[in-house]
């Protein structure tokens, strides 16, 4: 009887479970489905703009608890999506090519739909995902060659040279060739994934008009993209001046700066006025030096007032002229006014100024400051191609430091400090490659005359005085009287100013022995470019030609080259 | 129309036995830790680590009470590899923690030597701390009421039990299963169940064993569980856990007829 009963509440359990199973919604599975397994980014450079956002459908079935749309990979920088009901939209941003530089570059999307594991859904389980695979190419791109200006000589005319090419992206895919304007490199060696090395011994066309543009350009057939150069070798022919001066302006009482634009055969001087300074261009044109500059001043903007110094781009394309608290890019050849900035992200303190530029072959300028003491205050560096004032971790400050570049921009020299300290304080350098700044094994209290160096930086002259090599090795000395000094491009010579107002020409090549380098010429130039002042100096690229700015005049006069060989 | 049919089977089942007031003998609480791995076949493996704890009470007669709670903590996996043939997948496997946590409260009627009948009510919430959305709240957080009654019949060594579950997502459609179980108890300290599921869960079985070995003093129980769910996808569900019971100390075949 007992059992009887018993299998009477077993049917009776049984006929519950059949009525419990006719109950719910009938099976979902939780399956998400999307309109496509693979997205493709492609951005024409590390410099270029992001790419829009793509968007990408997908369903899950009414079964679904919960949906992830999970994102790995550095090609995408997020992924989002919006539900509505079963139906989602995701937007797949991909990472700014600048931050990714170039490559090719991956990741993944797994939309996934979880449904419950366990009565009361206390449980979750995966259900199956979706994956979008993400490709993402960045062609590598050539930003700049350095020095961007060659000379041509001979007959016919040829032009042979050393150049840093610099860009990125140059590790990623094989680069098999360097071309200048389709001519292939003579040599040229991958040095990093920045930079190249390059020669090249190019033919000028017969009847060529100067100067001659040689588009800059990497061969690597790997690239998933046509390769970007923004990079133009300028061939010039050797200058013919004649050995000349040229007047200031009646107003002019001094001199702080001198360039020599070699692209377009200009001087570009910053010369001190009674009521401030002033920016001077003298243009060579048809076979003579124009004597009556174009001018700009305070009177044109006057955040111009009191300039301190001048330098040319990497690229030649703008000039930069320093005040003490804006750079103003203008153009070189017209000296019409661009843009102007202000130091930063990290203002720069109060009291604090502009004091002096150089510019490296990353198309970083060095931008010096001082505060008027003998103190330590901020360095910075001003990026031409996306302008902007930056610092990174390794800029130091430094005591008024004074910089000087060498013609490729591998290098800029930092002097500092005054004669006045006790102690010298290092010289530093910026080393373009690394973008990094380090103190170097010299020490040196600066003095009025700013580092000049060759175009590789192998021979580096400190306070004019003191000639260092690449190492910064004191390897000798030139005279105490120098006024002014600059470095032939091959390193074999320094050419002086000084005090008896003769040009000396010193062997830097040989006699390195931390004493006095031995005197390999001199000569004397037409006028004395007047010694009341600072005296500039600057060389044309081919090292043939000398300009020198004192407080009364420019002078052009010829280098004695051939004496140091 | 079957949360009436429930409620007057539970009246009716717990107004006949008041004669004889056994439902639980006594005040019962038990906390436990479990830790799983659900695995995807063909994808990835996701964890669960998860603490719980209820109490069990008498109310009068046969008629009992419970209150439970959880707190479940999920990495799930978010890769499914064999859909990705041919695809290179990303670095790292994307994993998606979810914290599910909840509270329940139950009434039952039982008679130790027959059976147990049960109503539940619950409320929980799952909280994703990833880039995931519950489909009914279109948020990362899910508010979750579940409804259940369930039937138990104990026959020797034997228990067969049925039970009804629906959970309710905010505003979106219910997830509802049913299953039966069958348990066996080889001695009064081992209980092996086996279980199959219907509705949402359907294709759903698992195998479950506990034991209550003697060197626990009857203090605490170990369990473990293999779930088999095959629908589009197949998951395997393994768990573990560890239960310390308060109170008296009894063996495992009592506890569960007479105290939980």
């Amino acid at each position: 009887m007992r059992f009887a009963v018993r299998c009477t509440r077993a049917i009776a359990l049984l006929w519950v479970v059949a009525g419990l199973s006719a109950c719910g919604t009938g099976n979902q599975q939780p399956v998400a489905s999307v309109s496509t397994n693979s997205l493709s980014f492609s951005a024409t450079s590390p410099d270029a703009t992001t790419p829009s956002p793509l968007t990408i459908s997908a369903s899950v079935s009414p079964g679904t608890v919960s949906v992830a749309v999970l994102h790995g990979g550095s090609a995408i920088a997020n992924a989002t999506y919006t539900l509505s009901g079963t139906a989602a939209q995701i937007v797949v941003d991909p990472a700014a090519p600048s931050a990714l530089g170039a490559g090719v570059f991956h990741g993944t999307i797994t939309v996934t739909g979880y449904s419950c594991g366990n009565p009361g859904c206390s449980q979750l389980v995966s259900g199956n995902s979706q994956v979008i695979n993400v490709t993402y190419d960045i062609p590598p791109i050539v930003r700049y060659v350095a020095p961007y200006v060659g000379v041509a000589t001979g007959s016919p005319l040829t032009a042979s040279g050393s150049v840093i090419i610099r860009g990125q992206g140059f590790e990623q895919f094989p680069v098999q060739n360097v071309t200048f304007n389709g001519v292939s490199a003579s040599t040229f060696s991958v040095v990093s994934d920045t930079e190249i090395e390059a020669s090249y011994s190019l033919t000028l066309p017969t009847g060529s008009t100067y100067p001659v543009t040689y588009p800059v350009q990497i061969v690597a057939p790997s690239s998933p993209q046509p390769i970007e150069s923004d990079a133009k070798l300028v061939i010039v022919q050797a200058p013919s001046y004649v050995s000349t001066t040229l007047p200031y302006p009646p107003s002019v009482t001094g001199v702080d700066q001198l360039r020599y634009d070699a692209e377009r055969q200009a001087l570009l001087v910053v010369a001190t006025t009674g009521s401030g300074t002033e920016l001077l261009r003298y243009a060579y044109s048809s076979g003579s030096w124009n004597t009556t500059p174009a001018t700009v001043s305070s009177a044109t903007l006057p955040s111009l007032a009191n300039l301190s110094d001048i330098a040319l781009s990497t690229q030649g394309g703008e000039l930069l002229a320093l005040s003490p608290q804006y750079l103003t890019e203008l153009d070189p050849g017209t000296l019409a006014i661009k843009t102007q900035y202000t130091p930063g992200p990290t203002p720069a303190p109060a009291g604090v100024y502009l004091k002096n530029l150089a510019v490296a072959n990353d198309g970083n300028a060095i931008v010096t400051t001082g505060n008027g003491s003998s103190a330590s205050t901020p360095l910075y560096l001003f990026a031409v191609r996306d302008p902007a004032f930056t610092q990174n971790s390794t800029t130091p400050s430094l005591d008024n430091a004074t910089p000087g570049a060498s013609a490729d921009g591998s290098v800029v020299a930092l002097q500092q400090g005054d004669p006045s300290l006790a102690s010298s304080p290092p010289v530093y350098q910026y080393t373009a490659s690394s973008e990094t700044f380090a103190s170097t094994a010299a020490a040196i209290n600066q003095g009025t005359i700013a580092p000049a160096l060759d175009q590789s930086a192998t021979r580096i002259v400190l306070s004019g005085i003191d000639v260092y090599d690449s190492s910064f090795t004191l390897l000798g000395k030139l005279p105490s009287k120098t006024l002014a000094v600059v470095v032939s491009p091959n390193a074999d010579c320094a050419y002086t100013f000084d005090s008896s107002g003769q040009i000396l020409a010193f062997n830097l090549i040989t006699g390195m022995s931390g004493g006095p380098f031995p005197q390999a010429g001199a000569t004397t130039p037409v006028s004395s470019p007047g010694t009341g002042g600072a005296v500039k100096m600057a060389i044309s690229p081919d090292g043939g030609w000398l300009f020198l700015a004192g407080s009364s005049q420019i002078v052009v006069a010829p280098a004695p080259t051939n004496q140091c060989h | 129309m079957k949360r009436l049919f429930l409620a007057g089977l539970l009246l009716v089942y717990g107004g006949s036995a008041l004669a004889d007031p056994a439902a639980v003998k006594s005040t019962h609480y038990q906390i436990g830790y479990e830790s799983g791995d659900i695995n995807t076949v063909g994808g990835s493996d996701s964890r669960v680590n998860a603490v719980d704890g209820s109490i069990t009470l008498p109310l009068a007669g046969y008629l009992g009470a419970s209150v439970s709670a959880f707190y479940d903590h999920y990495s799930m996996a978010a890769n499914f590899a064999s859909l990705g043939s041919g695809l290179t997948l990303a670095s790292s496997l994307p994993q998606c923690t979810v914290i599910d946590k909840g509270l329940s409260a139950g009434l039952f009627v039982r008679d130790p030597s027959v059976g147990r009948i049960s109503a539940g009510y619950g409320a929980g919430q799952a909280m994703s701390h990833c880039e995931s959305t519950f489909l009914a709240s279109g948020t990362a957080r899910l508010d979750m009421k579940d409804y259940s009654a369930g039937a138990q019949y104990y026959f020797s060594r034997f228990t067969i039990g049925v039970s009804w579950n629906q959970t309710r997502f905010n505003a979106f459609d219910r997830f509802n299963s049913d299953s039966l179980t069958g348990s066996w108890y080889p001695t009064n300290i081992l209980r092996v169940d086996l279980a199959t599921y219907g509705q949402d869960l359907k294709n759903t079985y698992s195998l479950g064993v506990e034991f209550q070995p003697r060197f626990f003093d009857n203090s605490s129980g170990l369990w473990a569980s293999y779930t088999r769910r095959h629908q589009t996808v197949t998951n395997n569900i393994i768990m573990v856990g560890i239960r310390y019971y308060f109170g008296r100390r009894v063996d495992l075949l009592t506890r569960d007829r007479e105290y939980r």
